[in-house]
């Protein structure tokens, strides 16, 4: 096991240049850069001022120059200074994280708690009315694009029916702390969190849906029902438990994704998380905040996938990771 | 028997407290909607409109705008003289001012300020560095640790001299004053040097000055302002201001479920149709810049087919769809909001196809007949040129219209119009590379009218890519005077040679809006005659102290 987590860390880092590599080349090549989109719109700036900026942000270098020297610095932790934040790269991302993160760990546990037993009814009543209606809510919620069900939502609930605020973090107008500050943020979520888990469940679902069904055909399963065992033991104790294992370790792989923030729901309900800052960043051609963010995802994303597959090694005893 | 007693006591202590204090406020904190905060509150630093506001209530500024953006005292005094091929700039602090930290304002605080914006590595957005100030060469590009040309005279007043004459460089003291001892020191005892401004930008998420307000967090996507009761005009009446991040879909929205009290949504006939109905106080405000399509001369060097492009371009109803009443046509390219526009100025080229046939044909192109459709030729190739408009992909943009019908109409007479809808950050990189043949921007207007680096053939924004002898002397001659009304002149004579030229065709002067809530704020207390220069609630200068709530 040791050896196997070793070697995927080794490759990781193999992965994590060529993404480097990749990611850089192509944002300096964007049409239009930091200094174009912030200070060209400004008749006063002289051409001398627009030369003198490029040289003190470290746009005018060439592209492989730029990506060595941002490198140089990486692999000592300085992501550098964002363009658009002022603040180190690291300092930022790592303040927002939590943000997205809180906002998307209720919404990640939800899910789980309404789609497996969702997709466990489905799949043991397949093709019932159960089956369909599940199969179709499932549907419209991977479908729904998220913008729209938000503004459903703020229409029915804040605008409509006046329960719920509108957007935002906490009330501005008062100055909550301690408790009342945490309910309020609470009240606040709830919209937010609703958007995240109708239009994430869907997929939980199916998965879910998939695996029972797969399950449920295995051979020891009919000898459970031969032997008289009672239906709800049958799907629950033997069916479910080797559902869990595709299961968990899906889940396994998305606990890190959970820091990276929702872009649009983000921006909807003006939440401070990393989803909308990385978005302001990059409409702006901040280079140090786009690398070290992609960076950061792609960090997320090799350990997600390492987290599922040493997860199935434990936990499935057919699988044997080497 | 006792009870009682203590009854009537209690009574009567509810009823002192209820008499003494002064009349109760239901409002203590008013609310501003904002898009986003970059955190950079730094009056040096920040490069987004939203965080200036979050940071400008806690400063006042060294001189200030008027209602028509003419500069006018503000902390200082100022005198303006010319001597000897110079112009010798002294601000005079008016009164004793203290930062909200109790300790005074002093000249020493304008020296400093000076010092951080002419940095060799000045990065923020502040274009003081580009003043000919004397001395000021040696100080960015030499080993000088001070600017020859600026001295501080006394404890209140601080000189500085500039080569020759430049108008437009006493706009460039409308700054907010930074206190040195907090922004050239920061928590560790570290202090600044020439060359290096860590120092400054550690103060960027902590803003100080001696303005109304004291800015205290920024936390949630809320920055929180509590009131300077020591500000030198007086204690602010509203006692917290408080900026909220609001997405621009519910900009309106969200102060009509109350939410926020003060919001900027986009201004459409729409939306102020929506802020009336719903009881709120809608302001208009002119924005300061104008939207244009421009020709690139290099590219079409025949100033006969600019003429007749010009002449194929339908502006009005195209602003009346999209802006209904809140935009108007303007026929000058400069906005209206500058005291330089010539009022009463006339159409240059209206809408006129047979006048634009005519331009055609003064530049050699003959109309024949092809496969039963007319087609303009010159030395047997039709007539095509391209237009790139920054619709997003959707021709999302109120001069959208008026290309497809310029479109139609150089059909009907033969010549090919290539609409381009691109994304804007690809149109303008190929703008600035001068690789388009025609077009649609707008510019954003600055209070001095100065035009060098847009029109000059030495400008470095001239897109337009002008050569005209006579428009160089003409702006030359503008930027060396500073007397208003001569300027003025020179300036109605620079445009009418501009549009002469057929290189740009302003099209519209839009309104932006603020909305405010009624119910919370006393829309009494607020600016009555609005400018982009005098906005009510963001005019910190000198007037927020008197904001007041319900």
């Amino acid at each position: 096991m040791r050896q196997y987590i070793i070697r995927r860390v080794l490759i990781s880092i193999g992965v994590l240049f060529g993404v480097s590599i990749l990611l850089y080349a192509l944002v300096r090549s964007m049409p239009g850069d930091y200094i174009q989109t912030t200070f060209a719109g400004n008749p006063n700036v002289t051409e001398a001022m627009i030369q003198n900026l490029r040289k003190l942000y470290g746009l005018d270098t060439g592209i492989v120059e730029g990506y060595f020297q941002w490198l140089g610095k990486a692999l000592r932790g300085d992501l550098g200074i964002s363009f658009v934040y002022g603040r180190p790269v690291t300092e930022v991302i790592t303040d927002k994280m939590w943000v997205s993160f809180f906002l998307a760990l209720p919404a990640f546990i939800l899910q789980l708690l309404l789609a497996v037993p969702m997709g466990i009814t489905s799949a043991s009543k397949q093709y019932s009315k159960s089956d369909y209606a599940v199969t179709v809510f499932a549907m419209v919620g991977i479908s729904l694009p998220s913008f729209f069900f938000a503004a459903l939502l703020q229409r029915i609930f804040s605008m409509g029916l006046g329960w719920l605020p509108l957007q935002g973090m906490t009330t501005a107008r008062e100055d909550y702390t301690g408790i009342r500050h945490i309910l309020d943020m609470a009240v606040h979520y709830i919209l937010p969190v609703t958007v995240l888990t109708v239009t994430g469940m869907g997929s939980f679902m199916r998965y879910t849906r998939t695996n029972m069904l797969e399950v449920l055909q295995a051979d020891y399963i009919r000898t459970a029902r031969a032997k008289g065992l009672k239906k709800k033991t049958v799907i629950y104790r033997h069916g479910f438990r080797n559902t869990l294992i595709p299961l968990v370790t899906m889940v396994g792989g998305m606990l890190p994704g959970l820091f990276s923030g929702a872009i649009i729901t983000e921006g909807i309900f003006a939440i401070d998380g990393l989803g909308y800052t990385s978005l302001q960043a990059l409409k702006q051609g901040d280079i140090p905040f786009i690398m070290g963010f992609n960076i950061f995802l792609a960090v997320l994303t090799l350990l997600g996938t390492l987290l599922a597959d040493i997860t199935y090694g434990l936990v499935d005893p057919r699988v044997k990771l080497s | 028997m006792k009870k009682r007693l203590l009854a009537i006591c209690f009574v009567c202590v509810l009823a002192l407290t209820g008499c003494a204090g002064k009349a109760d406020h239901a409002y203590t904190t008013v609310i501003a909607g904002e898009s986003q905060f970059n955190g950079v509150f730094s009056p040096f630093f920040s490069t987004n409109a939203y965080d200036k506001h979050a940071y400008q209530f806690a400063f006042d500024t060294l001189i200030s705008y008027d209602s028509q953006g003419q500069p006018a005292p503000g902390l200082a005094d100022y005198t303006i003289e010319e001597k000897d091929d110079e112009t010798v700039y002294t601000f005079h602090l008016k009164q004793d001012v203290n930062f909200s930290d109790g300790k005074p304002m002093t000249a020493q605080d304008l020296l400093f300020n000076i010092l951080i914006y002419c940095d060799p590595s000045y990065d923020g957005s502040s274009t003081m560095s580009t003043v000919d100030i004397v001395g000021l060469e040696e100080y960015k590009n030499g080993d000088a640790d001070e600017i020859a040309g600026v001295r501080v005279v006394d404890d209140k007043t601080l000189e500085v001299r500039v080569n020759g004459i430049d108008p437009s460089a006493i706009y460039k003291f409308v700054f907010e004053v930074a206190p040195a001892h907090y922004y050239g020191t920061d928590d560790n005892g570290n202090t600044w040097v020439k060359g290096d401004l860590t120092v400054v930008k550690s103060r960027n998420d902590k803003p100080m000055g001696s303005g109304a307000y004291v800015f205290e967090s920024f936390q949630n996507n809320i920055v929180t302002l509590r009131a300077n009761e020591n500000y030198w005009q007086g204690a602010p009446k509203t006692p917290t201001i408080k900026l909220q991040v609001n997405s621009n879909a519910n900009k309106l929205e969200a102060v009509k479920q109350g939410e926020i009290d003060i919001s900027s949504p986009n201004a459409n006939p729409e939306s102020v149709k929506m802020a009336e109905e719903a009881g709120l106080y809608p302001v208009m405000i002119d924005n300061p810049g104008y939207g244009y399509i421009g020709i690139n001369a290099d590219r079409v060097p025949d100033k006969n087919i600019r003429k007749a492009m010009m002449h194929l371009m339908n502006r009005a109803p195209a602003i009346q769809t999209y802006y209904g009443d809140l935009a108007t046509i303007i026929e000058r390219p400069m906005s209206t909001t500058s005291w330089a526009y010539p009022k009463g100025a006339e159409e240059f080229y209206g809408f006129n196809p047979e006048k634009a046939l005519e331009y055609f044909k003064a530049a050699g192109y003959k109309q024949v007949a092809e496969n039963g459709r007319t087609v303009l030729k010159k030395d047997g190739v039709q007539f095509r040129i391209e237009i790139a408009i920054g619709g997003e992909g959707t021709m999302d943009h109120p001069s959208a219209p008026i290309l497809t019908q310029m479109k139609t109409e150089l059909e009907k007479l033969g010549g090919i119009l290539d609409i381009t809808d691109t994304d804007s950050a690809i149109l303008f990189d190929k703008m600035k590379a001068g690789e388009w043949d025609m077009f649609v921007a707008a510019w954003s207007a600055t209070p001095d009218p100065d035009m060098y680096q847009l029109y000059h053939s030495e400008g470095t924004t001239n897109h337009y890519r002008i050569k005209n002898e006579e428009l160089d002397r003409l702006i030359e001659a503008g930027r060396s005077t500073t007397d208003i009304e001569e300027r003025k002149e020179i300036y109605a004579q620079v445009l009418d040679l501009i549009m002469d030229e057929a290189v740009e065709m302003p099209v519209y002067q839009r309104m932006n809006m603020i909305v405010f809530n009624p119910k919370v704020v006393n829309t009494e207390s607020l600016i009555k005659e609005a400018t982009p220069y005098r906005q009510p609630f963001y005019d910190n200068y000198f007037s927020v102290h008197t904001l007041e709530l319900n």
